[in-house]
């Protein structure tokens, strides 16, 4: 079939290598979805109608919105329960029993701390980046010890959750920001009048307001959030004494009274100074209007051509510094001294806060691991050359290729760019109202359809797909040594070969040793034909397994050993996320990949054509070709084994779910939604979120409901 | 009144108080004085290089000044700064630094201030630098009982430069220059009485008007 190719973009030109309706390379591309910023957007205004104000003083100004929502829960009985929604804290004492609800946990926020605690595991952060006790850091650095698929099993179930509640608490539910809280001590009219402002405190009034006014894709490789503040007004605590040349001043000679004439008089007794010191002034007004703030995030490679999301925030915000005392008109130029002094520090202001606002957020960024290409092996990486363009109003998309030197025959010229059609084919997925299915616009819980938002998505060549199984391939990903005991076991394999050999005997199983591993790379091919049929829409072949029994081990050369030779094939899927508990979890982190293929191992396919088998010692020599057809059993049941540890079975689906759907639980009945689509050669994975969440007033929402719809514990 | 205060900074003069002054007025300062018995009254009149719109009230006979401002109608009643010992033993000295001597009477200039006529003297010194004062004095005798007052208030000099001042006559008009005539012939500091009344004056003039709040009160301190 072929696709429809956006309009707005010319159809390609076939290249000299001919390549016309399948992408050549070892690409993947990402996209954005408008949905997403615009369900953010809304929660996000939902929480800050909720809110009253912020304030700093000491210096630190304290956005603790999270905890200003728990208080709102507690002293609402629960009836205002959107913190619910957002964190769900351990209790003390908590239990290290599995599943004990004090260990708290599923909410969203606590999804996304997980997520990044993880990863800062992953990536051997010495402290997660926030505040914990000796305890809970004792316990992090000894889980660095361990391997990094390790680490965070490593933690007990409490120590998991008091690293998590640190993180929500702190640097999601709490942004502090600090600032210079002091200014001066400075001098005056000649050393007349010494002053400093001790402590600058603020408020920010949110006043149960929407204060997010944008988010959205403004721009190619841009996404624009404007947050507009409905006053940010504070006090600068002022202290003023006598400077040291006012003393001198008083003591003026005689030249210097006959200069100033009657001003001698005035000023000798009472220079403005004192008057200015008798008016006590305690305090400046600090007024920074309504600060508009922008931060604008764009994809921007680093050394390694890696993309990340980075931040550029700004802050407007008409600074004023006013005294609100009564002030003679005569002290006037004394006031407007000090008042530019304060002023040009608050000028500073805006731009200290975006600084910190945006050091802060590429910190959460990367914590996150929101990086692309994706955290494939490292050996995928050296391939990777990332652009990113986008369109404004609708997707950001970004896409990765091959580094021209890995592929001799691609010169660079001849490199997919940013603007290549893979993007465009995977708009015309999304865009598309039919076959090949669009994202569902529904899905169905308990008989009920509840909406589906679509927020992302990636495209993925089948080069690409190929290019990640040969290198697990190349690393012995699938070399399977088999056990000792059970149906893919050595004694297994032994009895079945006894069985097919009349007059075998291969004497002890556990003086055996078998070992079955793929000799050539495996294939794994998208199947277009198939998924537009409804079937499986990926096949993986293993071409060339090779299957040894043998009583040799390292130091004592074998005496018998027999060779097998067969191919193997299975549908095969992909899913983004990490197996927990027997099921695939998206919000897990796979410490190896962000995706992974997992193989059906419920119809695995043996090619008789290829099977054949050779031995050595005459102990085996009875073991012919005769014997293979009734060795498929066995052989399957060890490609079951090779495989065990990628199930497909484990992706998550809900009855009646097509293939091309996953259902990632997200608590209660709302799930992450995994749709795939295959078209061109090129998969297409659409991510989105389904159930009760979405459209739900989070401002009526008690915390007993927050907790239904995620079927929190606690 | 005019001060040239460029030059003054440029001189040294007056040091951390020339910075009160209000620089960028050009024109000509104007200030009431009204003398009582041990009490005296100054008004700005319009704005001036020490500023505009206040009354300061001197009464020897209490510690401290009154400063009061018209338009918050709002007062300030202030204790004369005690100046610390070390200062003191300072202002002494610089007290003494510059002392005035006659250095010619000019007969021949003779000049009417106010209606009256008045010599000029100028006085000279030569520390901490070159200064000439040249004063107009009139010795009329109606004037004698108050020129002691107003040489005082019009220079706060020390007692022997007003007692210098005053043995010619209560000064009407005043020019001070520094250095060298040829090189700066506009004096930096000049004065000049407008209007001379005599009359006699009220207690209520060199009291806190009525109705004025403290200043302190007014903005929004504890008085």
């Amino acid at each position: 079939m072929s696709l429809p190719i956006s309009p707005n973009q010319p159809e390609e030109a076939p290249g000299p290598l001919g390549y016309l309706i399948t992408t050549p390379y070892a690409l993947m591309s990402f996209e954005l979805e408008e949905q997403f910023l615009d369900d953010v957007k809304d929660l996000s205004n939902q929480a800050s109608s909720l809110l009253t104000s912020f304030s700093g003083d000491h210096g630190t100004l304290n956005i603790n919105w999270l905890d200003q929502l728990q208080a709102l829960n507690q002293s609402s009985n629960g009836s205002i329960g959107l913190f619910c929604l957002l964190h769900n804290p351990s209790t003390s004492p908590c239990s290290d029993t599995p599943g004990d609800p004090s260990q708290g946990g599923g909410a969203l926020l606590d999804t996304v701390a997980v997520n990044a605690l993880q990863k800062l595991l992953l990536a051997g952060a010495v402290n997660p980046g926030v505040s914990i006790s000796a305890a809970l850091q004792q316990a992090w650095t000894q889980a660095l010890q361990e391997p990094s698929a390790q680490r965070w099993p490593a933690l007990t179930p409490c120590q998991q959750a008091g690293l998590r509640d640190a993180y929500v608490e702190q640097k999601l539910g709490n942004i502090a920001i600090s600032y210079p809280s002091t200014i001066g001590p400075n001098t005056i009219l000649d050393g007349l009048l010494e002053w400093q402002v001790t402590d600058i405190s603020f408020e920010v009034d949110i006043n149960r307001t929407q204060v997010v006014t944008t988010l959205a894709i403004t721009g190619p490789n841009d996404v624009q959030c404007v947050i507009d503040l409905p006053k940010v007004s504070g006090k600068a605590w002022l202290e003023t004494y006598p400077g040291p040349t006012y003393w001198i001043a008083l003591a003026v000679d005689a030249v210097s009274c006959a200069f100033l004439g009657i001003g001698c008089a005035l000023l000798a007794e009472a220079i403005l100074v004192g008057l200015f010191l008798a008016l006590n002034i305690a305090y400046l007004s600090v007024d920074l209007g309504s600060p508009h703030v922008v931060i604008d995030t764009s994809l921007q490679p680093d050394q390694n051509q890696v993309l990340w999301p980075t931040p550029a925030v700004s802050v407007t915000a008409n600074t004023s510094v006013l005294i609100v005392n009564v002030v003679p008109p005569n002290l006037a130029t004394i006031a407007g001294l000090i008042v530019s002094a304060v002023a040009s520090w608050t000028n500073l202001l805006p731009n200290l806060i975006a600084t910190q606002l945006q050091s802060q957020l590429a910190g959460l960024f990367h914590d996150l691991g929101l990086r692309f290409p994706l955290a494939e092996s490292p050996v995928m990486d050296q391939f990777a050359g990332s652009e990113a363009s986008g369109a404004s109003n609708s997707y950001l998309d970004a896409i990765s290729q091959e580094d021209p030197a890995y592929s001799q025959l691609n010169p660079s010229e001849e490199m997919i760019t940013a603007e290549d059609q893979l993007t465009y084919r995977f708009r015309s997925l999304v865009t598309a109202p039919s076959s090949p299915p669009a994202f569902p616009q529904q899905v169905s819980a308990d008989g009920v359809d509840e909406p589906c938002h679509l927020y992302a998505g990636f495209g993925i060549s089948q080069n690409y797909l190929n290019l990640l199984i040969n290198q697990l391939w190349q690393t012995g990903y699938f070399r399977f040594r088999l056990p000792a005991t059970g149906s893919d076991s050595v004694a297994a394999l032994a009895a079945a070969v006894e069985s097919a050999v009349p007059g075998l005997h291969l004497g002890d199983p556990a003086l055996l040793h078998a070992q079955l591993s793929p000799d050539t790379s495996p294939r794994l091919l998208l199947t277009e034909h198939d998924a537009l049929a409804g079937r499986n829409y990926a096949a993986v072949h293993f071409d060339d397994l090779r299957l040894w029994l043998t009583d040799g081990v390292r130091g004592k050369p074998a005496s018998r050993l027999i060779e097998f030779r067969f191919g193997a094939q299975m549908a095969g899927q992909i899913a983004f996320g990490a197996p927990s508990s027997g099921q695939i979890d998206i919000t897990k982190v796979n410490p190896n990949r962000t995706f992974d293929i997992y193989y059906d191992l419920t119809a695995i396919t043996l090619d008789p054509a290829v099977q054949s088998v050779a031995t050595y010692g005459p102990a085996v020599a009875s073991v012919t070709d005769a014997a293979l057809p009734a060795l498929q059993s066995i052989f399957t049941a060890l490609v079951r084994g090779m495989l065990a540890g990628n199930q497909a079975a484990w992706i998550p689906r809900q009855p009646g779910d097509p293939i091309t759907i996953q259902r990632f639980p997200l608590g209660g009945d709302n799930w992450i939604i995994c749709q795939l689509n295959v078209a061109r050669g090129n998969l297409y994975a659409q991510l989105g979120l389904g159930g009760t969440l979405l459209g739900f007033d989070f401002q009526d929402l008690s915390c007993a409901a927050a907790k239904f719809l995620l079927a929190l514990s606690g | 009144m005019r001060l040239d205060i460029g030059r003054a900074r440029a001189l040294g003069l007056a040091g951390p108080r020339l910075a009160m002054l209000d620089q960028a007025h050009a024109a000509d300062t104007s200030v009431a004085v009204v003398h009582g018995d041990g009490r005296v009254r100054l008004s700005s009149i319009g704005s001036g290089v020490f500023g505009s719109d206040y009354v300061h009230i001197r009464d020897e006979t209490q510690e401290g000044f009154l400063y009061v401002c018209p338009s918050l109608r709002a007062f300030l009643q202030l204790p004369s700064p005690p100046l610390p010992e070390a200062v003191t033993a300072t202002a002494a000295v610089r007290a003494r630094a510059a002392e005035f001597t006659v250095q010619a009477v000019d007969a021949s200039d003779q000049e009417r201030v106010a209606g009256r006529v008045c010599q000029a003297v100028t006085l000279t010194a030569a520390v901490p630098f070159a200064v000439r004062w040249r004063l107009w004095l009139c010795g009329d005798v109606d004037l004698r009982p108050f020129a002691q007052a107003a040489a005082a208030v019009l220079t706060d000099a020390p007692p022997p430069v007003a007692d210098l001042v005053t043995g010619f006559g209560m000064p009407l008009r005043g020019a001070l220059s520094f250095g060298d005539p040829a090189a700066f012939p506009e004096p930096a500091s000049a004065f000049q009485l407008d209007e001379l009344v005599l009359r006699v004056v009220t207690d209520a003039e060199f009291n806190g008007p009525d109705g004025y709040t403290d200043l302190r009160a007014a903005s929004g301190q504890s008085p």
